[in-house]
């Protein structure tokens, strides 16, 4: 077994690859062990999981921008 | 003449799901919404003309590749027209928000509207990551917008971009860190008002 600060340190160099669904199956279960037993990468799980909340924010809908779409249809 | 399955139909029936990623991407790319729309219309006619060589690959990965194209194509024509050198959005946007927040009752004025904290208060969410966003370079941009608003893989966004992997990865990690120091604010409040964090990560 890692000791805590080392564990950390591999948690939270792979928390935005797990945020970002790209972990390994056997990785993900691992990290998500380490998240119910350590406050501080949770906290850092969390933080990141808002700045993708406001992040997604950012796109918008071509019907916001009809001449888009419109410019598409007579082509 | 193009081949019997390369119909106008076919076409739309492939494309026209992806025109909102398509905008998005040319529009932060650009940080020029008029600008997208006429990019978004010519990647389509451009895509239209090599749809022959398109041979079912992943349709949205290669509609962006060429919407990135067309999108780098455009700014530097314009900016070789213009004469353009570079523009800080970001200091256009600060004065902005600046004066913004200034607007009111002239006696009350004072040291307490001009500060960040203040401003940063009247400034709804989407404002501040719209702000966030123009701070970052268009490389940036890209990949953080492709992977956060229109939810692709590395590897899909590694073929859009047209750089490794790893280099994606490089470089959402580098859009997020900035992000986030630049939505402190923000963030801290959120913090605060969900409690305690919520145990969860991927989709």
């Amino acid at each position: 077994m890692k000791s805590n600060s080392e564990a950390c340190d591999i948690v939270q160099s792979r928390l935005e690859i797990y945020s970002d669904g790209e972990l390994s199956l056997s990785d993900r279960q691992e990290l998500e062990s380490h998240l119910e037993v350590c406050e501080i990468c949770s906290d850092l799980n969390h933080r990141l999981q808002l700045l993708k909340k406001v992040t997604c924010t950012c796109g918008v809908k071509t019907e916001n921008s009809p001449k888009s779409a419109a410019a598409y249809q007579r082509q | 003449m193009k081949p019997k399955n390369h119909t106008h139909v076919h076409f739309e029936k492939i494309f026209l799901p992806h025109l909102d990623a398509a905008y998005n991407l040319a529009r932060w790319i650009s940080r020029d919404p008029t600008l997208a729309e006429d990019i978004v219309q010519a990647a389509y006619v451009r895509a239209w003309e090599y749809f022959e060589r398109y041979e079912n690959r992943n349709s949205s990965a290669w509609l962006l590749t060429i919407v990135r194209n067309v999108t780098y194509t455009m700014l530097a024509k314009r900016n070789k027209e213009n004469n353009l050198v570079s523009f800080d959005e970001l200091i256009h946007h600060g004065q902005e928000f600046s004066s913004k927040a200034n607007d009111g009752v002239p006696g009350l004025m004072g040291d307490r509207r001009d500060s960040p904290e203040f401003i940063a208060q009247q400034l709804s969410d989407g404002e501040h990551i719209n702000i966030a966003m123009q701070g970052l370079s268009s490389e940036l941009r890209e990949v953080i917008l492709l992977r956060e608003v229109d939810g692709y893989s590395y590897k899909e966004i590694s073929e859009i971009t047209e750089v490794p992997k790893g280099t994606v990865m490089s470089r959402l990690s580098r859009a997020r860190s900035q992000l986030a120091r630049r939505l402190n604010t923000v963030l801290d409040r959120d913090s605060e008002h969900h409690g305690s964090p919520e145990r969860s990560g991927s989709k």
